[in-house]
């Protein structure tokens, strides 16, 4: 007995040493530096500042980011990917956190990790400045995306902060006017929103945009709110409880599809004459549109960590775009089509919307430059530079 | 004849009680190997010693429904609802009030689940799913309805101090093991857990006692979500959100029966928050991905719960 016992706990502590030496070890084999992090700035940085330590190093972004699971969020990790590559950045992700406490710790485990710069994806609004001041006391820059700043008191901390790069985020609202028109020219005349709950500042946003639009227009509208972390079983439970109750709702709009609600939805409304338009993409969208429910996505977000992550590139290396922590507005891209989806995925399937030369010049653009470029930003755009 | 005895040197109780503290220093020797020598960093470690704080202060107090042999899933609602409850009222009222509506309030939810579990004869689990849906539902309701965020008033936000936190959770670590291990609540807790019936045959009082464990419950996690708020600086309706899956998963590593009794331990808590937040720490600076940490963290919970759990009193390893 005692020689089983003894095989079985060498072989438990065989297995975790294989396991946690692989992580280690494939982190610092050279073949690709997007996504890793080298041992030499494992060795290097610590939990204090990374760029006294890493004067011959590669600089190390930390994302703290929902997902790089679900549709957005794995185009966004592509997206991140191949533009740390183009810049020489190592990146370290860090997802699942839906809370200020968990946010928190992933900022400071990154920290301790050597990040010489942090990316956030906020989830509680109200937390972005305290999530600074971790930064802070670590000497680190910080640069928020998806995201805006509502709560005035974090606002005013985060806009007079040094390390504050800045934030940038989708004009949510003119969206979600831009969805119901979509929904009005099917011809839906009663709609139904499934929301989500108060607390997240772009979704807080998307709703408010589209309620107010609805209540200008003078439509009738049914609401039903969702927690933030509601599985997708969830929001298609709550989707099919919203439709039962009121049975005149021709169009939805789904003001999160995020962790696979929106392809759930999808195949739950299938068969019906119901309009749906969402602000997150499926996993399949070609395929959601030709189910003939999808009339309409805003997609192409993956761009926005991509400036996000140049604003904050420039600030860690000392050429900051603005002296002030700069507030960018970032295109959405619609799909109204299977064709559109067919084109999007054709040519965003990878990321291709810059060149590596084009994010080389993006970094030396200053303000206006760069501000005018991400005004370009379109489907036409992508188009016309791949063919 | 000559009669040969089984010499029982490794029974489950030794593993319990030796195995996550090896498994610590494990975790500490490994990681400083592999990241040469980063996450023994001194501001590193600080870090870490500052994560622990919350859960090790909502474990001490889980420790004793535990031992009851009553698991709680209620900690995430309980987080919710009383940081909700507390900031609104400090909003209200302008005042200090937070402090003891954040306690008044976990207390009720905890005595909420012994009192449901005791009266009613309803499974402790259910119970504690139940109040946690409660108070979720409760917070939505109030953060959902509102125009502003809740967050900690700025002259409070001092609070927030590391040393203070270490402070707190060290004296936390103190009186705990004290109650647990030297007085009668403790003791009988435990005696509940094992057996029911013969503590009550004892002479136990086990409605008191199943309910002073619940109060002592409720104290911790008013004192745990009130660390979590001066840490995060604001609430929202997803605030403790799967708390209540890390405690016990640290508790589990660090050896805590799921079954409760006798065998618990005081230090299972802080053993197993140690060896969790170590474990997270350690694989980040490798710049490992999120989804290996998480499979890793799978895999230690599984042989924790597979190395630890009891069946019937028979050693484990067989």
């Amino acid at each position: 007995m005692k020689k089983k016992w003894m095989k079985l706990v060498a072989l438990s502590m065989s297995l975790m040493m294989v396991l946690l030496t692989a992580c280690g070890s494939g982190q610092n084999a050279g073949e690709s530096t997007a996504g890793n992090t080298s041992a030499e700035s494992s060795e290097a940085a610590g939990a204090e500042t990374g760029s006294e330590d890493t004067a011959d190093a590669n600089l190390t972004v930390g994302v703290i980011i929902w997902s790089t699971d679900d549709g957005l969020g794995a185009d966004s990790k592509k997206a991140l990917d191949a533009v740390a590559d183009d810049l020489g950045i190592n990146l370290i992700y860090r997802t699942g956190s839906y809370d200020a406490e968990n946010q928190t710790t992933d900022l400071e485990n990154l920290i301790a990790a050597g990040a010489d710069g942090i990316m956030c994806c906020v989830i509680v609004d109200t937390s972005t400045d305290e999530l600074l001041k971790v930064c802070e006391e670590a000497d680190v820059d910080y640069q928020v995306f998806f995201r805006n700043i509502i709560d005035e008191e974090a606002y005013n901390y985060c806009m007079s902060s040094d390390h504050f790069a800045g934030y940038i985020c989708e004009d949510e609202g003119s969206a979600g006017v831009d969805m119901v028109d979509e929904l009005i020219a099917q011809g839906c005349t009663t709609f139904g929103l499934i929301n989500r709950e108060a607390g997240n500042g772009v979704i807080d946003r998307r709703q408010q945009g589209t309620m107010e639009y609805l209540d200008e227009k003078g439509l009738t509208y049914y609401v039903s709110t969702n927690t933030s972390t509601a599985t997708a079983t969830e929001m298609v439970d709550a989707t099919d409880q919203l439709l039962a109750a009121y049975p005149d709702i021709d169009g939805l709009i789904l003001s999160s599809g995020s962790n696979g609600a929106i392809d759930a939805i999808v195949t739950d409304l299938e068969g019906t004459d119901i309009k749906l338009t969402s602000f997150d993409t499926p996993a399949d969208i070609e395929g959601s549109f030709n189910a003939g429910n999808l009339c309409m996505l805003t997609t192409g977000a993956q761009i926005d960590p991509v400036y996000a992550l140049i604003n904050l590139y420039c600030k860690m290396t000392d050429n900051p775009k603005s002296e002030t922590p700069t507030e960018y507005g970032s295109n959405y891209i619609y799909m109204k089509s299977a064709e559109d989806a067919k084109t999007y995925e054709q040519y965003f399937g990878e990321f291709n919307s810059y060149t590596a030369d084009e994010i080389k010049s993006m970094v030396d653009m200053d303000l206006a430059s760069f501000e005018k470029e991400m005004a370009n930003y379109s489907l036409e755009m992508v188009v016309d530079k791949m063919e | 004849m000559k009669e040969t005895t089984k010499h029982k040197f490794i029974t489950k109780d030794r593993i319990r009680a030796y195995l996550p503290v090896f498994a610590l220093l494990f975790v500490v020797a490994l990681f400083a190997i592999l990241t040469h020598g980063t996450t023994m960093k001194i501001n590193n470690l600080k870090q870490i010693m500052l994560q622990s704080c919350t859960y090790i202060v909502a474990g001490l107090g889980i420790i004793f429904t535990m031992s009851l042999g009553n698991m709680d899933m209620s900690l995430d609602g309980i987080v919710c609802l009383s940081a909700c409850l507390s900031l609104l009222a400090t909003e209200v009222t302008g005042s200090w009030m937070m402090f003891p509506v954040i306690f008044l309030i976990a207390i009720a939810c905890e005595m909420a689940i012994g009192g449901i579990n005791i009266l009613l004869g309803i499974n402790s689990v259910i119970a504690s799913f139940a109040v946690s849906f409660f108070g979720k539902g409760v917070a939505g309701f109030i953060i959902g309805n509102r125009t502003k965020a809740l967050s900690l008033p700025g002259e409070f936000s001092f609070l927030y101090n590391r040393t203070g936190f270490y402070i707190i959770t060290i004296m936390a670590i103190f009186v705990l093991t004290v109650i647990f291990h030297y007085t009668k609540l403790g003791k009988r807790a435990m005696a509940i857990g094992s057996n029911p019936s013969a503590a009550k045959a004892a002479g136990i009082n086990v409605t008191k006692y199943k309910l002073l464990s619940y109060l002592v419950a409720g104290i911790m996690m008013g004192l745990a979500t009130l660390l979590i708020v001066l840490r995060s600086g604001s609430t929202s309706a997803t605030t403790g959100s799967g708390f209540h899956v890390s405690v016990l998963l640290m508790m589990v590593i660090g050896g805590a029966a799921l079954t409760g009794g006798t065998k618990e331990k005081i230090y299972s808590v802080v053993v197993g928050v140690l060896i969790y937040l170590c474990l997270e720490n350690g694989l980040t600076v490798l710049g490992t991905s999120p989804e290996v940490i998480g499979l890793i963290e799978g895999i230690i919970f599984l042989a924790s719960v597979t190395l630890t759990f009891d069946r019937d009193g028979v050693p484990y390893i067989l």
